[in-house]
């Protein structure tokens, strides 16, 4: 191992690794096992609650929603999201052309 | 330039000897199979977590939870690729995860100065390196998420950028493009004057 300026407590190493060994004990034992098929019919039960209030719900406003007749009618039913993905960001921000581009405007 | 590689060769590593027994039913096998994947690769992903996420802790709880990932889903380990390549492309993913969410703290976020960054670093009593490795890392720990990743595994790894592309999912061009816009600002922190 090269030298490294980042250094680590003593006996992190031997510590960390005992951490570890412990959880993938403790993820591999039968009661967790159990404990996770108990969790996984509970979590189904609640998945398939939560989709049909949700079915329900859908049905009701596709029921009461009236055709649009102009835009602003429209842009209230589907408000435009301006959240923008981390890799697009990142994308645009390497795009370096758009970058000059937009300095030189400003 | 002096290497700083921390992750491991991919020859040394292609087809460890203790690849198979991770999933073998005897426990002692496996057991042993723990050991041999702990003694290649426990510092290496540590290390790498740490010069991404600069903070002990962090890199403490990012490297614990690529193990435990790796131990989860070594059964979907196809050798289609080497076991390193599969390997970092976990940590590749943990590190993107544990970047994007630190993002609230006040030196990684995007008004932050290398200034910032720089004293997080002096403070930090587990980081020992001259004034010029400081400025590197500090400059380093400014960059966006992608850009830091493809930053260290080329700079300080020394890995392809086919071989980063393997492991980002990304293309050659888009690695390349960000790795020049990243040694562009390192480069304009590390020569700024004091």
């Amino acid at each position: 191992m090269p030298p490294s300026p980042f250094n680590v407590p003593e006996g992190f190493f031997d510590a960390q690794r005992q951490r570890i060994l412990e959880r993938l004990k403790e993820d591999s034992t039968p009661s967790s096992r159990l404990n996770q098929t108990h969790r996984g019919s509970w979590m189904r039960a609640a998945a398939f609650w939560i989709g049909l209030t949700g079915v329900v719900i859908a049905l009701q406003q596709w029921n009461a929603a009236t055709p649009c007749q102009s835009y602003s009618c429209l842009l209230k039913q589907h408000e435009p999201s301006l959240a923008i993905p981390d890799d697009m960001l990142e994308d645009w921000l390497e795009d370096g052309t758009l970058f000059d581009i937009l300095l030189e405007e400003v | 330039m002096m290497s700083k590689k921390i992750i491991p060769d991919h020859n040394a590593f292609e087809q460890p000897d203790w690849l198979d027994g991770m999933t073998d039913s005897n426990p002692h096998i496996r057991s042993q199979s723990f050991e041999g994947f702990m003694n290649a690769w426990q510092k290496p992903i540590y290390f790498y977590m740490r010069r991404l996420l600069m903070n002990h802790q962090d890199a403490d709880d990012a490297s614990q939870e690529v193990i435990i990932q790796v131990f989860k889903s070594i059964d979907s380990f196809q050798k289609k690729s080497t076991f390193s390549t599969w390997l970092i492309t976990i940590a590749y993913r943990k590190a993107m995860d544990a970047m994007r969410k630190r993002k609230t703290h006040a030196w990684t976020s995007l008004d932050a100065t290398n200034q910032a960054a720089l004293s997080h670093l002096n403070e930090d009593a587990l980081f020992d390196a001259d004034e010029a490795e400081r400025r590197l890392h500090s400059a380093i720990a400014n960059l966006p998420p992608r850009q830091r990743q493809v930053f260290i595994l080329r700079y300080f790894d020394e890995l392809s950028f086919r071989e980063i592309a393997a492991i980002s999912g990304k293309t050659e061009g888009a690695l390349k493009a960000s790795f020049h816009h990243a040694v562009k600002k390192v480069r304009a922190t590390v020569v700024l004057p004091r």
